[in-house]
């Protein structure tokens, strides 16, 4: 099988001034979740836009599924931004017909029950809910296609602990062989034991590409205690 | 996917637009029963003329605020929609970026022109009241005589003028349309202020299609034949004939402008836009 992702000298610069990405150098396979880690500015999300061709790279190419960003990658990544990118006057029911409408892998009873499990209303307005609330319905939308590479930034950032076990469930449970999921988190304690695999980006370059079993087994230490380590300010 | 797009674009404008219009209808319905409808020969006087001119002041304002605001909503939602929090979803669904920008521009235009016939139907409502009428009927001669509906022209009648300028509004209105999504395409290539970037670049693209214009029509003869024929040859002065002209001439600039600007958008879209 295809790797699901490839990146040659992917780099990123803003205004000539400030590189957020130096030629980075990667392959992801299938069947793994990845944990994308780095402090703050280290480009993770710069490198997440990239593969979501919302930004456009100013070196490098990026191969998903063997294809450059576009309309058949977009078919098959579903991409969670940091934010919120819904149109707030919708509401929730609104929101599921509109990527039903788009996205032929979406699936509306998995939607739907997920919402039911969270008691999210589905007749409210966007603009009526709180922020862990809204991050909550997207996380659910995007969770509930069956895409290739699910993309997620930060999806538990703004979230209560209570409903964090929910998503790392939901998470879990649409894990396949045949999908990756990318994750890029600040809370690693928190997702450390649903990973396969972590990345460590620091000042826009790769500095660890190493499996969750190997940080433990051939250093000891858990990935947060590591990530801890190699990040101390 | 077409179809698709443009129900979802033309319903996050219909949020705005339909009342807006309505507003502006109910307030024309008013003003034609409440004034203009009551103006009568008799009842002129220094009060009643200064009241009217007053309230066609009034009348005229609320139609230019209802075309710019149904132009600034139409281009407000073009940016939300693909360029701030919103493009992070409208980018990354299975649609190239040629169908967004078509879809959004048939959903602009279709509003613009919808303004257009409202602007029409408004103007109707208050003007052509039936004293207006009447007075129209009494002098239609002397009326078609003075704005040049002789010799070849004699045959056209109101309604099939009135339809060309129909046409030739919504055509406008379409390039005006364009106009401003290329010009919130062009801010964003700012790296910071892209909003203040987005009006600098259609005050910009105004500047330059206005002095197109004016070479078009200086190149053309039609601005000096105005110049002279406005002064000592004011009889062979024809205004429909003038009219016809700067109508072709604007249209052409219209189909020049239009099509170079979508393009421009269309590749600004493609290759440099970086949602920040």
């Amino acid at each position: 099988m295809n790797p699901i992702l490839e990146c040659y000298g992917l780099t990123k610069s803003y205004n000539k001034m400030y590189t957020a990405l130096n030629n980075l150098n990667l392959t992801l396979d299938r069947g793994q979740i990845i944990g994308l880690l780095g402090p703050n500015g280290s480009g993770k999300t710069t490198f997440i836009k990239l593969l979501n061709d919302v930004l456009v790279p100013t070196q490098g190419e990026i191969r998903i599924n063997g294809m450059a960003p576009g309309v058949e990658t977009k078919k098959i990544v579903s991409y969670l931004p940091e934010r919120t990118y819904l149109d707030e006057t919708m509401k929730v029911k609104e929101t599921i017909q509109y990527f039903s409408d788009f996205y032929d892998n979406f699936s509306d009873e998995r939607a739907y029950q997920m919402l039911d499990d969270l008691q999210i209303d589905t007749n409210a307005r966007l603009k009526t809910l709180s922020k862990g609330t809204k991050e909550k319905v997207q996380l659910i939308l995007v969770m509930s296609r069956d895409a290739d590479l699910y993309v997620l930034d930060e999806p538990i950032g703004g979230v209560d602990p209570a409903a964090r076990d929910y998503i790392l469930s939901t998470i879990l449970n649409n894990y396949n062989e045949k999908a990756a999921i990318l994750i890029s988190t600040h809370l690693i304690q928190d997702i450390e034991n649903i990973l396969d695999r972590v990345l460590f980006i620091k000042q826009g370059q790769l500095v660890l590409n190493a499996t969750v079993d190997e940080i433990r087994t051939e250093q000891g230490k858990s990935v947060d205690a590591l990530f801890r380590e190699v990040f101390r300010c | 996917m077409l179809s698709k797009l443009i129900k979802y674009d033309m319903k996050s404008l219909n949020r705005f637009l339909p009342v807006l219009h309505l507003f502006i209808l109910l307030s024309s319905i008013m003003i034609r029963v409440f004034i203009t409808g009551r103006i009568k020969p008799q009842t002129s006087s220094e009060q009643t003329d200064f009241l009217i001119i007053l309230c066609y002041v009034l009348y005229f304002t609320m139609i230019t605020a209802l075309s710019t605001g149904t132009y600034l909503i139409a281009g407000i939602r073009f940016y939300k929609n693909m360029f701030s929090d919103e493009g992070y979803l409208t980018k990354t669904l299975p649609i190239t970026n040629g169908m967004h920008l078509l879809s959004k521009t048939i959903a602009g235009s279709i509003w613009a022109m919808v303004n257009m016939c409202f602007v029409y139907l408004c103007s109707y409502v208050v003007i052509w009241t039936p004293y207006i009428k009447s007075v129209v009927d009494e002098n239609k001669d002397d009326i078609l005589q003075e704005f040049g509906f002789v010799g070849k022209y004699a045959g056209l009648s109101f309604s099939t003028v009135l339809l060309i300028l129909l046409l030739f509004s919504c055509f406008g209105a379409i390039s005006s349309i364009i106009m401003i999504y290329a010009s919130v395409a062009l801010g964003q290539l700012f790296s910071s202020h892209r909003v203040l970037g987005a009006v600098v670049s259609y005050f910009v693209i105004s500047t330059l299609i206005s002095v197109l214009s004016v070479v078009a029509m200086a190149l053309l003869g039609s601005e000096t034949r105005l110049i002279v024929t406005s002064g000592s040859l004011e009889d062979e002065f024809n205004l429909v004939s003038y009219m016809i002209e700067i109508m072709k001439i604007s249209a052409g600039l219209m189909i020049i402008t239009s099509v170079i600007l979508y393009v421009a958008t269309h590749c600004i879209m493609n290759k440099k836009i970086n949602l920040i």
